[in-house]
């Protein structure tokens, strides 16, 4: 479904140039969920922005859905991102004076949908995270795991193609992050495609697949057996040891 | 996203910031307030001055003695060049009034009026009055309300009765707050009975409330005065206004044998002096408006700027789930007109109240908001929303979603 050929990414400091993400190639399959992990400053967040049609590479190719997306205009990639892209923020995003229905509603204020439908899909992915009985509460009055199950309420709320969560148990104590990760099981079990970037190993082990980013490049690439172990499969990119290094722990 | 929806968020968004709009609203308010307060008081000021004017009416002209200085340039002039007249002994007289109307169709009526100062008693009470010798056609004239009995009429003339017509003034003087109809006046020896009392009323540069009118051959046989102080014109249509000033000239020039002791007045040119000043007043006061509303764009334009800086996630936000630029413009272009149109709506209710407030103490002066004050104040916010919304609108579609999600 998407696929990234030799993407980099350069940015110039003063007169130094620094390459964030360099010369990645990556494909990711419909309704597979893909985690990445690698230290602060690896390039990881700029790979998922590039995916998330944020930030533009500066060179390389992206293709989904088969569709070259790179050379679109601006208002054609903001309904690109409005109609297949929903975005999960460690930091939430949620407009803290909206209530909870308002903040779900958001993407579809710039969607063809009227406001009946638009009530009635919001609601709908509210239920799904358990939230539906707090939706007029604006999310100042929300714990950090319930303002993270709204804003992935929010990026499911135009049943998009792909789902990208950046840190998304990143700011949670332990029984909210266990709460967040049990909604994404259950998108996994739906065959969604999501994009996770995480420090977090057990966020990371219900991925499909898990690719380490050093340096803006992929270290390593592993899948998870039927088991739940991690079985690598890029040979030669990293060995298990500097894998698990890397990883979160 | 629908304009509704946009002008929703807008609102949303603005009471979410409710101290600076309300100090961006007061900018506009109070620009508003300057502008529809000072074209509405121009305006009911013009229609006051308009009013009296109009006591003249727009179809006479005004036979009266004395010479303009420079009457190559015309025959008769207007009410603005009144000092311009040199003072003289009056040579009008009833005939003349008499001639004009029998030998110039245009005129329909034509009435003298002459008039000396002297003492009124009711036997209990005197009072200076203004004793007035005119017709009955004077009300052809005139628009003159009455708050008892009636005015002079023919048979007063044929009869030779001793009727007379009251001012507010005199027969307050004289009478106090009873009525006076019926009731009898001693002027010049002669006990006069009174038929009717005017209701207050005034005109540039005429005294009605301290007259006390009679017929005009009583005032002639009761006093020493021969001549007219002054005849009014009637014309039968205002566009037959400048013939008509020709040939009442020449009947009464003719009559004269020559002697161009008079001149003849036509007071609607006034107004064309009056629309000059109102004019310039009006273009001052609208350049002094528009600097003020400059003033309250300022405000506003300052108050999204910091707007846009707090909300920069905000819009990163919008941006990644969806929002276009024009979305965003739409949104902020959004906000800022609503502070300028709210502001300046209250702006004009406030100026309103006051106009009407100023109506109460003063009553001389009318009260009205015309639409037009209503629309000019609107316009004027709609244009200052629109042109210092834009920068911080356009700084709002300008900021990049990646940057925007990163900002603290």
């Amino acid at each position: 479904m998407i696929s990234l050929s030799h993407v980099t990414k350069t940015i110039a400091d003063g007169r130094l140039k620094q390459r964030i993400v360099d010369d990645v190639s990556l494909s990711i399959d419909e309704g597979e969920f893909l985690a990445i992990v690698g230290p602060s400053g690896s390039g990881k967040s700029t790979l998922l922005n590039i995916l998330g049609l944020l930030d533009k590479p500066t060179q390389g190719e992206y293709q989904f859905g088969g569709e070259s997306v790179l050379g679109l205009s601006g208002g054609r990639l903001a309904t690109f991102r409005n109609r297949r892209i929903g975005f999960v923020f460690q930091s939430f995003m949620l407009m803290p004076r909206m209530t909870v229905l308002q903040n779900v509603e958001l993407p579809l204020l710039y969607a063809p949908i009227g406001r009946r439908a638009r009530r009635d899909r919001a609601r709908e992915v509210l239920d799904q995270v358990g939230m539906l009985t707090k939706q007029k509460r604006t999310s100042l009055h929300l714990s950090g795991g319930e303002k993270q199950r709204v804003a992935i309420a929010r990026a499911l709320v135009n049943n998009p193609k792909l789902i990208l969560a950046d840190e998304p148990t990143g700011n949670l104590d332990e029984e909210s992050k266990r709460a967040v990760l049990d909604i994404f099981l259950r998108l996994r079990q739906q065959n969604r495609t999501i994009v996770m970037v995480t420090h977090d190993a057990e966020a990371a082990r219900i991925a499909d697949r898990y690719l380490t980013i050093r340096g803006g490049r992929i270290a390593s690439e592993a899948i998870r057996s039927d088991e739940g172990a991690r079985v690598p499969v890029a040979v030669g990119i990293e060995t298990d040891e500097e894998a698990r290094e890397g990883a979160p722990s | 996203m629908s304009l509704f929806r946009g002008f929703s968020t807008a609102l949303h968004s603005l009471w979410d910031y409710k101290g600076r709009t309300t100090l961006a609203l007061l900018g506009m308010l109070v620009s508003s307030l300057l502008l529809a307060f000072l074209l509405a008081l121009l305006f009911n000021f013009k229609l006051t001055m308009e009013g009296e004017m109009q006591g003249f009416g727009f179809r006479e002209i005004v036979a009266m003695p004395g010479q303009l200085l420079n009457k190559q340039f015309s025959k008769s002039m207007d009410l603005s060049s009144l000092l311009s007249v040199t003072s003289m002994n009056s040579d009008l007289t009833y005939q003349d009034a008499q001639n004009v109307k029998r030998e110039v169709p245009d005129v329909t009526a034509a009435v003298p009026q002459s008039e000396v100062v002297t003492s009124a008693n009711t036997g209990s009470t005197s009072t200076e009055v203004l004793y007035t010798g005119s017709t009955p056609a004077y009300t052809k004239v005139f628009s003159i309300p009455l708050a008892e009995g009636r005015w002079l009429n023919n048979a007063d003339v044929k009869n030779e009765a001793q009727s007379i017509v009251l001012g507010s003034a005199a027969k307050e003087n004289l009478f106090g707050s009873k009525p006076a109809v019926g009731k009898t006046v001693t002027i010049k020896g002669v006990p006069f009975k009174v038929v009717g009392v005017l209701k207050p009323k005034q005109l540039i540069g005429f005294d009605f409330n301290d007259r006390a009118y009679t017929e005009y051959q009583m005032f002639t046989d009761t006093t020493s005065v021969r001549h007219a102080s002054m005849i009014f014109f009637m014309v039968n249509s205002a566009s037959n206004l400048h013939k008509a000033d020709g040939q009442i000239y020449a009947v009464i020039s003719g009559d004269h044998h020559g002697d161009k002791g008079f001149t003849l007045v036509k007071p609607y040119e006034a107004l064309h002096f009056l629309n000059l000043i109102m004019q310039l007043v009006t273009a001052v006061t609208m350049g002094i408006s528009g600097i003020s509303f400059i003033v309250g764009g300022i405000g506003i334009m300052n108050v999204m700027l910091l707007v846009v800086k707090e909300r920069t996630r905000e819009i990163g936000l919008r941006k990644a789930v969806g929002a276009k630029s024009y979305h965003v413009l739409l949104q902020f272009l959004s906000e800022s007109l609503l502070i300028s149109v709210v502001g300046a709506a209250a702006g004009v209710g406030v100026s309103y109240g006051l106009l009407r407030l100023l109506g109460h103490y003063y009553k001389a002066i009318s009260a009205h908001m015309p639409l037009y004050v209503v629309e000019t104040s609107l316009a004027f916010s709609l244009a200052v929303g629109l042109i210092f919304g834009l920068w911080p609108a356009v700084k709002a579609v300008r900021v990049q979603p990646m940057d925007a999600l990163r900002y603290e």
